[in-house]
Formats: C-alpha cells, structure tokens, sequence
C-alpha cells in the first residue's frame, strides 16, 4: 500500500526567508552602520557606556513603535501620540507634586488617561468618520492645547525614584529599566500580534477592511482597541520621558509621532495596510537611534541628522521593496530601464528641471551686481 | 593640554565643589523657602560682578600662562532655532579667546530649544567623552528640564562646566557647575517696566504679545506685566502667545487693535513678534497709535525704533555673555577663579525713540562689539 498523498516539496531559500525580509532593510542599514562606524571611531562608538546610550534613547520609542505597528496595519496613523505623552505626563505630574498622589496609583492613572484619549482617537475615527491622519492631527492639537492650559509655563520636576527608575533607571544590572520596558511591550506585541485575535483581526482589517467586516469581525471596534491600545503607549512614553529628564512641561515629546512612525515603516510594516513586523519595528527604532549616536559621536553638524534620517529611511524601505520584489530576475540592467517609455519621459523632466536650474544660476550670476555697502 | 589641565581643573572645581556642597547662599533671603533657586545677587561674592562686567567692557587682557595644545570646549546648546543669540554668543567668546591668546578648538551640539530629550542625550555623550574636552558650555533647552543634567556634567572632574543663558542656580543641585553667564529676562523686565511707567504715567490699559509659555516669557511678560500693574496700576486688556513668531506677533497685535481698541502699548516678548507687531500696525495704517515695545535691543530693533515704528527696547550688550565666558576660561586657567562672579549678568540698557541716531549708533556698537553690527557672518 502506497500512500495516497505525495510529500510536500521543501520550500527554497527564498521562500523560507520571505517572513523575515521586513527587518533585511533595517539590519542591512545597521550592518553598515556598525561597520562604518567599527572602521572609523571603533572604541567610543562601541564602548558599554555608548551602547548603554543607544538602548536608552532607543527605549523611549518602542513602546509606542509596538502600538503603532498595529494602528498603521490596520491602514490607520496616530499623529497625537506626542501630545497624549505630553498631556498623560503632566496630569500624572500634577497628581504627585500638588495633590500628593503616590507614584504607582499617579502612574497606573497616567496609562488609564492615555487609554482614554486613545479611545476618544478611536471613537473620533470609528464614529464620526474623520479620517485617521486629520482626526489624530486635530486630537493633537486638543490634547497639546490640555496641556498648555493646565501647566502653561510650569516645569515640573524632580519626581519619586520609581519615575526616574522608569526613565533612567540601572537597578537591573544588564539592561537599563526603560530598555527592559520597552523589549517588554514589543514582546507583548509580538504575541499579541501573531497568537490572539485581535493580531489576526488586525492583519485581516489591513489587508481588506470590506472583506473583513463581511466576515461578522467589528473592524470599527477592533480599530479603537488599537487606538486605545497606541494611547496607552504613548502615555507609558510620556512616564519614560518624564523619569528620564526627572522634569515635564507642556511643550515635551514635540517630534514623536514623525519618529515612531518612520521607525516602524523603515521595520517594514507597510502604510497601506496588512503587513506587520514587531521585530522590523525593533530594529528601526534601534536603526534610527545608532544613527543619531553615530552622527553625533562623528562630531557632524546638527542639521545633517535631518537630512542622514531621511536618507536611511528612504534606503531602508527601498532595500526592502528590492528584496521583495518577486520578478526580479536581473536581465537587462541598466538598458532595460530606459527602454521603458515612462522611465524615459521621467529622465527628461529630470534632466529638464536641472537644466532649467543651471541656466538661471547662471543668469542670476551673470546679471548679478556687487551688494551695496 | 589635558593632562596638564586637570590638576589645574580639579583643584578649581574642588573649590566650586565646595562653594556647591552646601555653601551656597553666600546671603539668605526671608522668601528662600518659596523658590528652588538662588538670586544672583546671593551666590555673588561682593563686587565681582561689577569687576567682570567692567573686564568685559574693557581691550583683553592677554592669558599670562602657556597652553601646549589647543583648549578643548564643547558647546551644547538650542542654536538650531532661529535666534541668532547662541551664534552671537559663540563669535563673541572666540573672538574674546583669539584676543585674549588663547588656543581653542570647539566642537558644538546644537538642538531645537524644544528638544529636551536629544540634549540629554548630548549631555551624556559629553560627559562620557570629558577626557576629549576640557570645557563643556550648557545652554540648557529649559533648566528645570536639563538640571540632572547639569549635575552630571558638573560632577564629572575631568571637565568645568559653564551654564548660559540661564542666571537662577537651582537649590537642589547636588554638583553646581563652576559658573552662569546669562542676561537677566527679570532685571530687563524691571528696567523696561520703569522706564515706560516714568514715560507714560499711571492707568494705562495694555496688552502683550506673549512667547512660549515657560520661564522666559514668565519673566519677560509676566514680571514686566506684575511690574505695571503694581508701580502704574496699570490694566491687561488681553495676552495673546505668538510663540516667538513674527506671524504670532502680527496675528496677536491685528487681534488687539480690531477687538481691544482701548489697549494703548503693545509689550512684545521677543524681536520676532515685535516686527510682527509693528507690520501689523502698518498694515492698518496704526503705526504710532500705540506705545510698541521689543525685547533685546536686537539690530532689526533698532532700525524700527529709528523708523518710528517702535517706541523702546530693553537691549542687551548682546557680546558681553560670550566674552565674559572667554573672560572666565582665562581666570579659570590662571587660577582666579575666585575672582569671578558665581552668576554673570550681561548689561542692559533702554534703547527708545527719544535717543538721537548717534546714541542709538553706540549702543549698537557697543553691544555687538565682537560679532559685528548687521547681519551675522560665521
């Protein structure tokens, strides 16, 4: 007797590494980081005290970077999430400076706050219809306007150890407290993502909300979870930046949104929807921090860490389309590119727009007369 | 030059340790129990202010000591924004330096004035990397917000720390760092507050063109307004926040003179909204009708003020915070540093439209002695 069923062929290489291509770009970008850096400042870039810096700065954003893997898998964005750090953190701040709250019950009240707002971000999108970016963009202003009338010109500092522990703390002895924090949530994200329901709901509501809903999921109720949840985050955030400064004032986390977001795109999670990665939102959070340290420690100009960001952010996500590019097959190179008709008529308006720019600083030169004293 | 400066340092920052560790104030105050910071006027030891001020105001006294490689100074602080005030303050303690002979090299960390979590960072790659400096000049983004900081970096022994643009040592600092240098927003507040309750009388109505909320407009507006109403019994009709703006200048001014007619001064916070301020007066043919006032005495300040747009400005001798920075490396390196004030003050004087073109003239030069008249050339 034969068996009826013949054996599943043994999956390639390429298929087998498929799942794991959206961390390549990013690790690829890290490598060269590392690399570089190993070449040109080898004993202060990967010192214990240095790495200890890039955790510490990279900790900050991967509680948020987890909740946002899903809001932006789910084709949805949260660009409050700064000033629901800001807004959680001076209420949290408040409570124990002026009303004497302890530090646990202040901090257990200061995620329930970012939950609230993040269910309020969640009920904005899921009830009034706003659209994700102007709805988060308009809570923010709200949440951020909170906090300015609450504090206005108020610093508030020097909180109890467990805040500074949170932010800064060393007292686990291999990582950082807010490190262990931080890999903590992205843990939890990991699991959450690929063992429960609401992970396969999210992948599901990204890949094709219409269908979904179709199959008897809440799509509506499964995206506020996801808000809360990204709120929640943020206000954890808020805590770490809070302990880390040991001081907050209405105006902190003012670029959080631009960074958690860029550094879960470059991980590989797409903006359209569908396409997870909790490790790939690891590594761009770790990515984008190695490269602020690295610049730094070369001593390079402030304003080349804007236009390096953008960059590596750039060459990440495209490394990443490159690799996942399944016809890629090589023939043709360069040639092949410009036999296409769109390439060719990009080429020329590229060449037009140069051209057009070279002939005015020219004349702009030739017309221009000395400035008067 | 490490090396050799660090017995040199160490013995100074023992000394500044020991002026920190406990022995600050020099005087107590009746109120020192309701602030978490010191006064100037407390930590100073008599006349050194008014010694540093007049070595400032004077040619530069050459270093009388020998340095076998350049000074290492690090610089951390928010020039990534618009003000040209930390770029003055950096021409003017290199030029101070190249006058006075001392060799330098400076490497500089520059954030936004918002970004209290990267210059934390900046702290800490400082404070590992002190064996590279022997200098760190912190221009704290907000003080409350970076004084763990600043303790860190003036506990470290292997560097001296100098604090700009801030004059208010904190209470609480277990490490003080070995001097402040800034331009006081309160005694400015104070001199511009007199100024104009001599010139306008009492009972005036008024209203402001806030910045950001924090400690500097805290002062600049809040004391100016508290100054006012106590002295002049002044009245508020409205403050709106520009943010340090232009446009939140013209926004905030074309509000007051359309809803509050009765607003007779106009209190600007910073130049940028002032010029704001003044265009929006323009624009509704209002120049002159009410009192305007700047802050800073700044180049485009004065060119208004000359114009008639703007009625009075407390200036800064915008130059005296760098080059008294210059000033205090030198004594640090010849071993005077107990000459020194612990809390620099730079100048401040009115400027207004009742002086003549010349007296405005020599203010100004006098002012941006170091990083020129005009625009900045770095």
């Amino acid at each position: 007797m034969t068996d009826a069923t013949a054996p599943t062929p043994r999956p390639g290489l390429a298929a087998r590494i498929e799942p794991y291509i959206g961390i390549l770009g990013p690790m690829v970008m890290i490598a060269l980081i590392a690399l570089f850096m190993g070449v040109v400042e080898p004993a202060r870039y990967f010192r214990v005290s240095n790495i200890n810096q890039i955790l510490l700065d990279a900790a900050l954003y991967m509680p948020m970077a987890m909740a946002m893997t899903f809001v932006i898998t789910q084709r949805g964005i949260d660009l409050s999430i700064g000033s629901v750090a800001a807004l959680s953190a001076i209420i949290m701040a408040f409570l124990i400076k002026q009303y004497d709250f302890s530090a646990p019950v202040a901090f257990v009240i200061c995620l329930v706050l970012g939950a609230g707002m993040g269910l309020i971000n969640g009920l904005v999108i899921t009830r009034f219809r706003v659209p994700d970016l102007i709805g988060t963009l308009a809570m923010d202003l709200v949440y951020r306007g909170f906090a300015l009338v609450l504090a206005k010109g108020l610093v508030l500092a020097r909180f109890p150890d467990l805040i500074t522990e949170i932010g800064r703390g060393q007292s686990l002895i291999f990582l950082p407290t807010p490190v262990v924090i931080g890999l903590l949530t992205l843990v939890a994200g990991y699991v959450a993502l690929r063992a429960t329901h609401f992970g396969r709901y999210t992948i599901a509501i990204g890949s094709n909300p219409e269908a979904t809903e179709m199959t008897g999921i809440s799509v509506d109720r499964h995206r506020v979870y996801a808000y809360v949840l990204m709120g929640t985050m943020a206000a954890l955030a808020g805590v770490m930046l809070t302990g880390k400064l040991n001081a907050v004032q209405a105006t902190s986390a003012p670029y959080f949104n631009l960074h958690v977001i860029a550094a879960v795109v470059v991980g590989g999670t797409s903006l359209f929807g569908g396409r997870a990665s909790m490790i790939g939102s690891l590594a761009g959070v770790l990515l984008l921090s190695m490269m602020i340290n690295a610049l730094v420690t070369l001593r390079i100009e402030f304003f080349w860490q804007s236009v390096a960001s953008g960059v590596v952010i750039i060459t990440s996500v495209a490394i990443y389309t490159w690799l996942q590019k399944k016809d890629r097959d090589g023939s043709g190179g360069i040639r092949a590119i410009f036999d296409n008709p769109d390439n060719r008529k990009l080429t020329m308006l590229a060449g037009l727009i140069i051209a057009a720019l070279i002939l005015l600083l020219g004349l702009g030169a030739a017309t221009a007369t000395a400035p008067a004293a | 030059m490490k090396t050799i400066t660090t017995l040199l340092m160490t013995s100074i920052l023992a000394a500044g340790m020991a002026q920190a560790d406990g022995h600050l104030p020099l005087k107590t105050l009746p109120d020192d129990g309701d602030r978490d910071y010191w006064l100037p006027e407390q930590v100073n030891a008599e006349g050194t202010l008014d010694a540093l001020q007049a070595v400032v105001g004077a040619e530069a006294e050459p270093f009388k000591g020998t340095l076998e490689n350049p000074l290492q100074i690090a610089l951390i602080y928010p020039s990534a924004d618009t003000s040209d005030f930390w770029a003055r303050n950096y021409l003017a303690l290199t030029k101070r330096l190249d006058e006075l002979g001392i060799a330098y090299e400076t490497t500089e960390f520059a954030s936004r004035q918002i970004e209290h979590s990267l210059q934390a960072t900046y702290a800490s790659q400082v404070d590992q990397d002190a064996d590279l400096y022997d200098f760190v000049i912190f221009g704290p983004s907000e003080l409350a917000t970076q004084a763990d900081n600043i303790d860190k970096l003036a506990a470290n022994p292997d560097i001296t720390t100098f604090v700009w643009a801030f004059h208010t040592p904190l209470q609480y600092l277990e490490n003080q760092p070995a001097n402040w240098f800034d331009f006081s927003s309160a005694a400015g507040a104070l001199i511009i507050c007199d100024y104009m309750v001599e010139r306008l009388g009492n009972d005036v109505t008024y209203a402001m063109n806030r910045g950001i909320p924090g400690i500097t407009d805290n002062q600049r507006s809040g004391d100016w307004a508290a100054c006012v109403e106590e002295k002049g019994n002044w009245e508020l009709a409205y403050e709106h926040y520009g943010e340090y703006t232009r446009e939140g200048g013209f926004e905030g001014t074309s509000l007051i003179l359309q809803a509050y007619p009765e607003a007779t001064v106009i209190h600007n916070a910073n130049t940028a909204m002032s010029m704001g301020s003044v265009e929006a007066q323009l624009a509704v043919d209002k120049a002159g009708d009410v009192f305007s006032t700047g802050w800073g005495g700044t180049g485009l300040e004065l060119d208004a003020i000359r114009r008639g747009e703007l009625d009075a400005t407390p200036m800064r001798m915008g130059d005296d915070v760098g080059a008294a920075t210059a000033e205090a490396i030198k004594y640090h390196l010849e071993e005077r540093a107990e000459e020194l004030p612990f809390v620099f003050l730079g100048r401040i004087q009115i400027a207004h439209d009742q002086m003549s073109a010349e007296e405005l003239d020599a203010l100004q030069t006098e002012a941006f002695r170091f990083s020129g008249v005009g625009a900045l050339e770095r």
